[in-house]
């Protein structure tokens, strides 16, 4: 049986989260294994705005500002890294 | 004259922007305050790091993953509950709509015990607030977005009461952005090396 929007939402964020612990355990290097990470939390945070904020139809700027958010949060994030990188 | 003047001017401007947002806007105005106040608190959190890479990585290896790993879980699956119970609310189900709030209050419930046990077991291992500036701000961080998620519960409790479609959405709304805040904060703080 097809699942329901929510609850494919609901599964995709489960497993989003168990790929995310589990990359921890790969011998990635710190950048390249911060970048999966924060990809990874930025489509279940897209997830989350889209389908539990019930924006998917929504229009107006909301659905923007709640993304630009979580991609600003994400990128500020990997600043570390990056500065290591290149250090 | 002037009544059917203003009608008139309702008519022609069509629904506001503020329309389109779930509940009610003075939750939505202490939403985006609350996502400014998280987003310059992770950001304080990465700078820092990127200040003292060593400090960061011996604070990151007292904590426990797999514990956090369970509390997200529990976080996504009650804003699942929430957004049900929200479809609910608008069929006019009250019953159900009251179920499905108390399996997202359950499931928030479980989030506050974990985190809590997590809390015994860190101090337990010698990190407490003064012990440095990765304790210091990790447990400003999650220590803050744990009230949260205290208020989050209490709200839909009280939403879930009268369970009206309108108090429901602006209840859950509110919960979705706790979700929001930890789904950002669980792999900053526990994952990124």
């Amino acid at each position: 049986m097809l699942l329901h929007r929510r609850e494919q939402t609901l599964v995709v964020l489960l497993l989003l989260t168990s790929c995310g612990v589990a990359s921890t355990l790969s011998p990635l290097a710190a950048l390249a294994g911060g970048v999966l990470l924060m990809v990874l939390a930025i489509i279940k945070a897209r997830l989350v705005v889209l389908d539990y904020f019930g924006f998917r139809s929504a229009a107006g700027p909301w659905r923007s500002i709640l993304l630009a958010w979580v991609v600003a949060v994400a990128a500020t994030s990997l600043v570390p890294m990056t500065v290591s990188f290149f250090r | 004259m002037s009544d059917a003047l203003a009608e008139l001017q309702d008519v022609e401007a069509g629904p506001s922007v503020f329309d389109t947002l779930p509940g009610h806007p003075m939750m939505w105005l202490l939403i985006f305050s609350e996502l400014a106040a998280f987003g310059i608190m992770l950001a304080a959190f990465s700078i820092a790091r990127a200040i003292d890479p060593a400090g960061f990585a011996a604070g990151r290896a007292t904590l426990d993953p797999l514990l956090a790993a369970a509390n997200t879980l529990c976080l996504v699956s009650s804003g699942w509950c929430a957004a049900k119970a929200c479809a609910a609310a608008h069929r006019e189900a009250p019953a159900v709509t009251r179920r499905w709030i108390a399996g997202a209050c359950l499931l928030g419930t479980a989030f506050v015990a974990i985190k809590l046990s997590e809390y015994a077991g860190e101090i337990g291992r010698g990190l407490d607030p003064d012990s440095g500036t990765f304790a210091t701000l990790y447990f400003l961080l999650t220590g803050f977005h744990l009230l949260h998620v205290v208020l989050g519960i209490a709200i839909l409790i009280a939403v879930g009461w009268r369970a009206r479609a309108l108090d429901v959405e602006t209840g859950a709304a509110f919960w979705h952005m706790v979700d929001l805040i930890w789904l950002m904060m669980f792999p900053i703080i526990y994952l990124m090396r």
